[in-house]
């Protein structure tokens, strides 16, 4: 028995004062309602993720209330970026273990329009004293890893900026994306330096965001469903202090949450038709499409530049512009990839529809990692 | 009466500020621990000690802040910060002192740390190759 994705559901992503995380929840859950072909009274089962912006002792409660809804099951988790991709996870164990029988997974946030006072702090949370003493940047983290990846391989900032590109290429076809200007290699490499060798054009975009999936066991879905075929889960560490394999090999828990996923589906990356891949950073697209055995390490730099992710090459990937151009929040990943594999991206669908996609969110600093194999009916 | 803290991140840098090169071990399985925890995540052991640490280790990455992550760090902006080598398990996240040039930086070289002054806080510090 597998778990299935009936329909997504996005809301509009505009910051206006007074727009709230749970205002987007609510909208993106009736979306994927809508979309779904179900009644909302069906839903007996709601997982959330958490809001940086907004205190709730349980969001899922806030947005079940919002909803009407009083659910057998309900869970709010932080599993940090990975949670887009976890509430996936989560919702297809409820209705499989027998929790629910129909969930609804959302993730939404009003990063812009909450405008948090300390929102420096809330990322901070996820550094520790001994790091944040030196004056660190999230993206010096990812820095670091980034400057040893380029030592250890030979790859070049060019590498690296080709990830950005190719995103922004993809987000020009969207029309919800936020950045729909194409950029060259040049662009990203002459914007501000953020933290070396990560430039400005390489790090994630902070929107609002709000996206849902409704999930149900695979014999209750029908045509238009998307089966979740594999999912895995892995982590491997909280401070980048504690995991010298991220300096020395570059694998990352990313390789083991793949490979999970893979044996659950009983396929491998040659099957693959679409991937999502969570894109806070350029270098952690280059890290984890060598984790998913999409290329030989060290060259996924040249994979990108020779078109591996492009719309019309082999593995289209973040066909909605990623968090590099799109949006914010991992859970517009699983969602992009459900409307692709149902037909229904409107601007951007790709001419072929995906038969089998992989989605993957990666959380903190490239510790928690969570991937999903999808299959077309 | 002073107490002594018994949170070991305290203890450290309490060592720190007194110019003290170290960092915790445990007494049990001898392990390197770094951000240090009550607990040794290795053996699972709850005694443990600073130890002073040789001032030459392996560099093994680096970066240069060009935006402030708070409005305390703007004034030195841009400054690098690198990782080093403290132990089979464990990387300790530095300053490098502004005087030694970024470029002359390579993977796996010997460096040597100092305590130093880093926005007020006495903490390890990369003075040079």
């Amino acid at each position: 028995m597998r778990a299935a994705i009936l329909g997504a559901g996005e809301s509009d992503r505009t910051p206006r004062p007074g727009r709230t995380a749970v205002d987007m929840a609510v909208e993106s859950s009736l979306a994927a309602v809508a979309d779904a072909g179900i009644e909302l009274a069906q839903v007996d089962g709601v997982v959330t993720g958490y809001s940086l912006t907004e205190r709730h002792l349980d969001f899922s409660a806030s947005l079940s209330e919002a909803l009407g809804l009083q659910p057998h099951w309900s869970q709010t988790i932080s599993r940090s970026g990975a949670t887009g991709a976890s509430v996936v996870v989560d919702a297809a164990l409820a209705v499989l273990g027998g929790a629910c029988t129909t969930a609804l997974a959302v993730w939404a946030d009003n990063r812009v329009s909450g405008e948090p006072e300390d929102m420096t702090g809330a990322l901070a949370a996820s550094l520790n004293a001994f790091e944040l003493a030196t004056g660190p940047l999230i993206t010096t983290q990812y820095a670091l890893i980034a400057q040893a990846y380029l030592n250890r391989t030979g790859a070049t900032g060019e590498d690296l900026a080709s990830v950005a590109v190719q995103f922004r290429k993809h987000a020009s076809f969207n029309e919800h994306a936020k950045y729909r200007s194409p950029i060259s290699i040049d662009d990203v490499l002459e914007s501000p330096m953020a933290s070396s060798p990560l430039h400005r054009l390489e790090c994630a975009l902070v929107t609002d965001y709000g996206g849902a999936v409704v999930v149900t066991r695979s014999d209750r879905a029908g045509d238009g469903a998307v089966d979740l075929l594999g999912f895995g889960e892995a982590l491997s560490h909280s401070s980048i202090l504690r995991n010298p394999d991220l300096f020395t090999t570059g694998r990352t828990a990313a390789a083991i949450s793949s490979r999970l996923a893979y044996d659950m589906a009983g396929i491998g990356p040659a099957d693959l038709q679409m991937a999502q891949i969570y894109d806070c950073f350029t270098i952690t697209v280059l890290l984890l499409m060598e984790d998913f055995g999409l290329c030989a390490r060290g060259e996924a730099g040249s994979a990108v530049r020779a078109g591996l992710l492009d719309r019309q090459g082999p593995l289209p990937s973040n066909t909605h512009g990623g968090l590099l151009s799109c949006g914010s929040g991992g859970i517009l990943h699983v969602t992009e990839a459900v409307n692709q594999m149902r037909g229904t991206a409107g601007s951007h669908q790709l001419p072929r529809r995906p038969q089998t996609a992989l989605v993957h969110g990666n959380g903190g600093v490239l510790g928690a990692q969570t991937t999903l194999i999808l299959g077309g009916r | 009466m002073a107490t002594e803290p018994l949170d070991p991140s305290a203890q450290l840098w309490q060592a720190w500020a007194s110019g003290r090169l170290c960092l915790q071990a445990c007494r049990a399985c001898g392990e390197i621990q770094h951000p240090p925890g009550q607990v040794c995540s290795h053996c699972h052991a709850t005694d443990w000690d600073l130890v002073d640490i040789n001032p030459v280790v392996t560099l093994v990455s680096w970066s240069t802040v060009h935006r402030a992550p708070a409005p305390h760090f703007a004034d030195a902006l841009p400054y690098t910060i690198v990782l080093v080598s403290v132990g089979p398990r464990a990387l300790l996240e530095a300053r490098l002192d502004s005087r030694v040039p970024v470029e002359s930086l390579v993977s796996g070289m010997p460096v040597r740390l100092a305590i130093d002054d880093v926005v007020g806080r006495a903490m390890p510090t990369v003075v040079a190759p």
